[in-house]
């Protein structure tokens, strides 16, 4: 059968992506999985996966196209009975493509009212109780920042947050990671931010409900666990990439699947999956000398974890003695239509558990 | 490693790392933070590179406590130098 090979949405700030390089030529057999092209977004340069087995019959975008999401691209023969998609051509104005794409509703079910049949911003304005404020700007955003700025504006706009915030005492995890790098070569070196990672995405298996979506007045928990780590740009700039399938790896794993995805990013080579399907975020300001983060949650994620500078400061220890000792607070920004102020303050209580007793971390159970 | 050995080590690789940074127009006294934009991932790199290159192990809790580079240069010639020569070094573990 055939099928239709459509220009993916890597974001539901993604209206339209460039077509920068084919991977594969009329007559190549394709792989699930295997990358086909090389695409430009706003955020960055990703290498699209095929989500067929089957063979390329026509490469219909040209490199150096900019191509509409959903748009096909290529042509492929595929095994089984499924049908040939029959992409529907919908016109609609770039305001209500934004808005119905913002919205969660389906461009593709959508009337106009306009000329032709065209779906105007009235027309999905119609389908939702929310109105677009009168004064959002045109939204074609076309770089980095602009994506951002729409989508924590989106953020801040919809989603109810709520913060909490503690403080962890890091002295036997620094003690940790001292005597688990003495022991290691210089290429295994573990490193504090993955390490703390780690401790949250063991966190994140006793709490469901903050590594989920609420998407259309539904809370959905994620299958696997991908928290998006915050990387940001020497020239300005941030990306959230999806650190894949995190609750598999073990602590090895981790660190260098981190370190990887770091390296990577910068260099603009992430795939699409790690570009959408982050199950929530944890963002790292410590580097920057900030104390304390109140982030804003990336939609359709819950929560977003936020951690401030480890120092040195004076605490109360467990046996009542005050003395210095390596701190750094912790932030949750999550959305209440999700959870609750409870079941935040226990996922933030679980991460410490974990930081204060550090050889859990190297179990892929504990609490 | 005598103290100008390690600074000079110490330029070679920032210049790997961060070749965006003029090693010889930081003040090795003032803290380093302030001086040049390094993040967390570069900064691990540089270590992992002096443990390769000088054999000394920077332990996480005491790369906190330096501001300044000539703290950690002081600390990383005198561990150097306490070293066993490198053939007579067991090797990392694997």
């Amino acid at each position: 059968m055939k099928y239709n090979v459509p220009m993916p949405s890597l974001g539901a700030d993604m209206d339209q992506g460039k077509l920068m390089l084919w991977k594969i030529r009329p007559g190549d057999n394709v792989i699930k999985g295997q990358s086909i092209a090389v695409v430009e977004t706003t955020k960055s340069t990703v290498e699209i996966e095929s989500f067929k087995n089957g063979k390329v019959l026509e490469l219909i975008g040209g490199e150096g196209e900019e191509i509409p999401v959903g748009k096909v691209i290529a042509l492929f023969e595929v095994e089984g009975a499924e049908p040939m998609i029959e992409t529907k051509r919908i016109k609609i104005t770039p305001a209500a493509r934004r808005y119905a794409l913002d919205h969660g509703l389906e461009i593709e079910s959508l009337k106009g009212s306009g000329s032709e049949g065209q779906v105007e911003l009235r027309d999905v304005e119609a389908l939702s109780d929310r109105k677009a404020p009168k004064s959002e700007p045109p939204l074609s955003g076309v770089n980095l920042r602009e994506a951002i700025a729409r989508a924590m504006a989106r953020s801040k706009k919809e989603i109810p947050h709520y913060y909490l915030k503690t403080e962890l005492q890091l002295g036997k995890f620094m003690n940790w990671m001292d005597e688990k790098n003495k022991n290691l070569s210089p290429d295994k070196r573990l490193m504090i931010p993955a390490m703390i990672m780690r401790a949250i995405v063991l966190s994140l298996k006793k709490h469901p409900l903050m590594n989920a979506t609420y998407v259309n007045g539904v809370c959905v928990p994620m299958e696997g666990i991908h928290p998006g780590v915050a990387i940001s740009f020497k020239d300005g700039g941030v990306m959230v990439p999806a650190l894949l399938d995190a609750d598999k790896k073990n602590l090895h794993e981790l660190n260098s699947s981190f370190q990887d995805l770091v390296v990577r990013t910068r260099k603009g080579e992430l795939k699409n999956r790690e570009l959408t399907e982050g199950s929530m975020t944890v963002t790292n300001l410590g580097d920057s000398g900030a104390d304390e983060v109140l982030g804003i949650i990336f939609p359709p994620q819950v929560c977003l974890i936020g951690l401030g500078r480890i120092r040195k400061a004076p605490v109360v220890k467990e046996d009542g003695s005050i003395g210095a000792e390596f701190v750094a607070d912790i932030s949750l920004s999550a959305d209440h239509r999700a959870s609750d102020g409870m079941t935040g303050a226990r996922f933030l209580q679980t991460i410490d558990l974990y930081l204060k007793n550090p050889q859990h971390l190297e179990e892929s159970h504990g609490y | 490693m005598d103290i100008e050995q390690t600074k000079k080590e110490f330029a070679l690789i920032f210049h790997e790392i961060a070749p965006e940074v003029e090693f010889h127009k930081i003040k090795l006294d003032l803290p380093l933070r302030d001086q040049i934009e390094i993040d967390s991932y570069d900064f691990y790199r540089i270590v992992v590179q002096i443990q390769k290159k000088t054999g000394v192990n920077i332990p996480d809790s005491k790369l906190s406590e330096f501001r300044q580079l000539e703290q950690l240069i002081s600390y990383v010639s005198t561990e150097s130098s306490a070293l066993p020569s490198p053939h007579q070094r067991p090797g990392p573990a694997p």
